[in-house]
């Protein structure tokens, strides 16, 4: 195993008890939530049938109609929204953990991840792929989740309040998932490659702040906003200046911008790195 | 890192000022005159001797290499080093620390000013009676 | 030979190292002894490219640091840079993975040697078992130069006894050794070179026996002279 395999896997190991509560809260929620709300609409449904004096399921839902799995869910937020939200903070949160737990403590780890006898490019390769495989993970997790979710609500409710909606279908309709797990490939290379370069800028702005400190707090800060800017300038230059762009100019513009920025981020983190850490 | 424990040299206290390398070597002289080492002897390696006296191996091969130099100890091959069985360098030895300790002496009780003959009494009974004791002492 | 070549540090305004130059041979132990704040520890990291420096270079056998460094020169700081959840095994077992001149062999004598138990973990070690298996860590890999950062201070004296008979053993003959010190006290006997450092700069740079031969002049007499003028 070459070294950088050796470190990613370092890496996932030194996270893995975080992710696995992550994702094992992710599952309590969102199936426990949807288990307790099952039972609470059930519940209602019975009370309601009493009160007028309907017979069997297929009357109540000739009535009042059959409830979906995304209605059911939207009865239970933030129970299933929430988690996804945490873990996404808590990943984001990493993004800087995974550069800054290795100078805490009374043994500060960073001297012997410097001293290592490879490229310290290697050191940076194996943190932004754990942040890749994390967030991907869970991704996937949700993924298994899906469908776990809702072979509970076909077995909870009766076969005449159900109704069949596939997993795709469910994602497309959902406001947060939507945006997690694109559609087409195209989107998911955009989202993902968008959010990669994110992360690079990210641990760019940390390296500045590790190689000139006191002054690097503000290169750090600077060196994001700049980024969020050079993002945002499409846009600006349409709306503040008026000078229109088609949308697909606009796109381009945005990917050329953002292909920039990760290259610039790449260098600059290398740069950094080699030359100019210090622990 | 060696624990050998038994060992035909003790060790000694340096001090500071003089170079370490050859207050080694006067150790070694100490116990050749003394007899704690024989002619013949076999005595540690460059690196147990470093170990055991608690001084970098440099200065414990510079010790040595003295010691050849002085004739003191003979290193044929890769054999370990032996003390020199050439009496004249032994008998050269004793003499040497004789005459330094002499030298020492003198230098002290110079300012007595006793004539020599009454001082050399005092050295002949003091010297005697601690011959006599050490033949007592041993069993 | 290691070199530092009219090395210049800054922190801010700050000045730790100011045009200091230099060098330890292989084959040697050369101690670097100055009161804390001296700029001991800046210059060890400089040498490893821990921190860069403002001005001046350091030179490894005549060549720049690299990553080719980390093969050849082992450095031991003053903490044991492992994370806390690993034990002792682990931590071997980590440093076998990454560096090609590992010696397993060296590692399990030294392991006995210093009374180490391979299931504790890093976490809770006492401060004198870190500083030796910190030391371990540094000597069990086959370098010719073997870098230590305070090895004797704050751990008890048995341990400080154990680590001081690193010196006279085999472990580092041939080896260049750098070591840093506040205090010269027990192990004036087992250095050959001494380095006087004072705010950043070097004082005083002078071979032990030739100061004893030439001066009759102890390490402490040479540090008084110049520490109190």
């Amino acid at each position: 195993m070459n070294r950088y395999l050796k470190l990613v896997v370092m890496e996932l190991h030194r996270f893995w008890k975080i992710y696995a509560a992550l994702m094992l809260l992710t599952f309590l929620s969102q199936f426990g939530g949807l288990f307790l709300t099952l039972r609470s609409y059930l519940t209602e449904v019975k009370g309601r049938m009493y009160a007028e004096s309907l017979y069997d399921y297929a009357a109540y839902a000739e009535k009042h109609g059959p409830e979906s799995f995304y209605t059911m869910t939207s009865r239970m937020e933030p129970w299933f929204t929430a988690p996804v939200l945490l873990c996404i903070a808590a990943l984001l949160f990493y993004v800087f953990m995974i550069w800054y737990r290795d100078w805490f403590g009374k043994n500060p780890f960073v001297y012997r991840m410097l001293m290592l006898p490879t490229s310290r490019m290697n050191l940076y390769w194996a943190k932004l792929t754990a942040i890749m495989v994390f967030v991907l993970g869970l991704v996937g997790w949700q993924l298994v989740l899906f469908p776990l979710h809702m072979a509970l609500y076909r077995s909870m409710l009766p076969a005449e309040l159900a109704v069949t909606q596939s997993v795709e279908s469910f994602i497309h309709h959902h406001s947060v998932f939507q945006t997690l797990i694109p559609q087409t490939f195209t989107e998911f290379v955009l989202y993902y490659g968008a959010g990669l370069m994110t992360v690079t800028v990210l641990f760019t702005s940390v390296l500045i702040e590790r190689s000139y400190r006191f002054k690097g707090i503000a290169g750090g800060l600077v060196y994001a906003a700049a980024s969020l800017f050079a993002m945002l300038a499409p846009q600006l230059v349409n709306d503040g200046i008026g000078f229109e762009l088609y949308p697909w100019e606009t796109f381009l513009l945005l990917v050329v911008i953002g292909a920039v920025l990760l290259a610039l981020s790449l260098g600059i983190s290398r740069y950094l790195l080699i030359r100019k850490i210090t622990v | 890192m060696n624990d050998s424990g038994e060992s035909s040299t003790s060790v000694p206290a340096f001090n500071n000022r003089d170079p370490v390398y050859l207050q080694v070597v006067r150790h070694f002289k100490v116990d050749i005159a003394t007899g704690k080492l024989k002619a013949g002897q076999t005595i540690p390696s460059r690196r147990e001797l470093a170990a055991r006296m608690n001084i970098n191996p440099n200065t414990a091969q510079k010790a040595y290499k003295e010691m050849e130099d002085q004739g003191l100890i003979v290193t044929e091959g890769n054999a370990p080093s032996k003390v020199t069985s050439d009496e004249r360098v032994l008998g050269a030895v004793k003499d040497e620390l004789v005459a330094e300790s002499v030298a020492a002496f003198v230098a002290s009780v110079r300012g007595i000013g006793l004539p020599s003959e009454d001082l050399l009494r005092i050295v002949k009974r003091a010297y005697e009676a601690v011959m006599s004791g050490d033949k007592e002492g041993q069993p | 030979m290691i070199e530092a070549v009219r090395a210049t540090k800054k922190f801010g305004r700050k000045t730790v190292l100011r045009n200091l130059s230099m060098t330890a041979e292989k084959g040697q132990i050369t101690c670097l002894i100055g009161i804390n704040g001296a700029g001991k520890s800046t210059l060890l990291k400089a040498i490893m490219g821990l921190t860069p420096l403002s001005g001046g270079q350091i030179r490894i056998d005549g060549a720049p640091i690299g990553k080719a460094v980390y093969e050849k020169v082992a450095f031991v700081p003053d903490t044991l840079p492992m994370p806390p959840s690993m034990t002792v095994a682990d931590s071997l077992q980590f440093m076998g993975d990454y560096y090609s001149n590992w010696n397993a062999k060296r590692a399990s004598d030294l392991l006995v040697f210093f009374r180490l138990n391979v299931s504790d973990r890093i976490s809770s070690l006492s401060k004198g078992n870190a500083a030796k298996l910190n030391l371990l860590h540094g000597l069990s890999l086959d370098t010719d130069y073997v870098l230590m950062d305070e090895p004797f201070s704050g751990i008890d004296l048995f341990s400080r006894e154990q680590i001081a008979s690193v010196f006279t053993s085999d472990l580092i003959e041939g080896r260049g050794v750098i070591l840093t010190t506040h205090e010269i006290g027990e192990i004036e006997h087992l250095i050959d070179k001494a380095v006087l450092l004072d705010q950043g700069e070097v004082r005083r740079e002078f071979m032990c026996e030739e100061m004893r031969m030439a001066e009759g002049k102890s390490v402490i007499d040479v540090m008084r002279e110049v520490y109190r003028a």
